[in-house]
């Protein structure tokens, strides 16, 4: 029987071929993480039929991903107390605002951007409303709030909101197409303005795929000096162990 | 072969104080705040930077002290150690202190510049 074959090496093959095989497993594992985050974010549901909001979410639920653009309509009432206006929004190469109003569906209250404004100034909403407009995810690039006492914030995150607003929030928002009166007077947004949403977060999971087949190769590697030593030391018996 | 010895302390230097951070700051700020406050976002944040740095330099560590530890004849039970020890928090510190105290045993002209 070959050297290698013998039942006292058994234990380092099986080792080595665990380890490939987990490498191997993690690494595709990574790779359909990835394809999956590239298709979530390539559907685009803009043109989608629009659905009623409480079919997609609730006031109590984390953003549902796979809604991101979904077109939703809801009714409740305009809390205009709670506008806010979103700062740094470019519209046809100018800066100015976006002019947010939530309104409250339910228990809960969903934020409304109504459009753009050259200026952080909108006429109020007032009374019940029924909207048909985009689902989108709060934004978080971590910017801080110079002066949270204002009603201008940095960017259109529910966490900023919060503090603005005496009601529940949900975990998400919706650019108006039509508001009623609360789109009147305002330059609309359009889908295509709002930010894309990162695809960082995939490349990752794909950089991790190949870390995985990386690690992989190593084990094979490691494991085949470890076989040519163990015939080395076979073949030169007579030589006592180095100290 | 010094360098390689140099290289080797300072690439175990850097993978645990990366695994460090890693496990006792970056994840329990991802985890313990609530979700959405400022906190919470640097703790995410600083556990993907870490944990992709974490990762492509233990490649390098793999590499590196697999290299030194076939030139310097070391067991393979104590390869497997220094290997593995790259995944393990606080433990490469130990091991960097053995293997350190080893060459210096064992190869004195590696060590004697060593710190």
């Amino acid at each position: 029987m070959p050297l290698l074959l013998r039942p006292r090496y058994w234990g380092a093959h099986l080792l080595m071929l665990v380890a490939l095989a987990a490498a191997i497993g993690l690494g595709i594992w990574q790779l359909h993480a990835w394809q999956a985050g590239r298709d979530a974010d390539a559907r685009d549901l803009s043109t989608a039929a629009a659905l009623p909001l409480s079919k997609v979410m609730s006031g109590d639920d984390p953003f549902p991903g796979q809604y991101l653009g979904q077109p939703v309509t809801f009714e409740g009432t305009w809390l205009p107390k709670g506008t806010l206006y979103v700062a740094d929004r470019d519209l046809h190469g100018k800066r100015g605002y976006w002019v947010m109003t939530p309104v409250l569906v339910g228990d809960s209250a969903m934020p409304v951007v109504r459009g753009w404004s050259p200026r952080p100034e909108a006429p109020q909403s007032s009374g019940s409303v029924a909207v048909r407009g985009y689902l989108q995810a709060s934004e978080g690039t971590g910017a801080t709030d110079d002066d949270p006492e204002d009603d201008v914030i940095p960017e259109m995150r529910i966490a900023s909101v919060v503090e603005h607003v005496d009601a529940d929030l949900y975990s998400g928002y919706v650019v108006a197409k039509d508001a009623g009166s609360g789109t009147t007077g305002l330059a609309k947004v359009s889908p295509e303005s709002v930010p894309e949403v990162s695809t960082t977060s995939h490349l990752r999971n794909l950089l991790y795929a190949f870390q995985w087949w990386i690690f992989g190769g190593f084990a094979i590697y490691i494991w085949q000096r470890w076989c040519r030593d163990q015939l080395e030391a076979a073949a030169e018996p007579a030589q006592p162990v180095a100290g | 072969m010094r360098n390689l010895f140099t290289t080797y302390r300072v690439l175990a230097m850097i993978v645990g104080v990366l695994l460090t951070v890693l496990v006792f700051v970056a994840v329990p700020l991802k985890y313990l705040p609530a979700d959405g406050t400022s906190l919470q976002t640097t703790g995410d944040n600083l556990t993907s930077l870490v944990g992709v740095a974490h990762g492509w330099i233990y490649m390098v560590y793999l590499v590196v002290s697999f290299t030194l530890a076939r030139r310097l004849r070391w067991s393979w039970s104590f390869t497997g150690l220094v290997l593995l020890a790259g995944l393990i928090p606080i433990l490469i510190f130990w091991v960097e202190h053995r293997a350190t105290q080893k060459v210096r045993a064992e190869h004195p002209e590696l060590a004697a510049a060593g710190v």
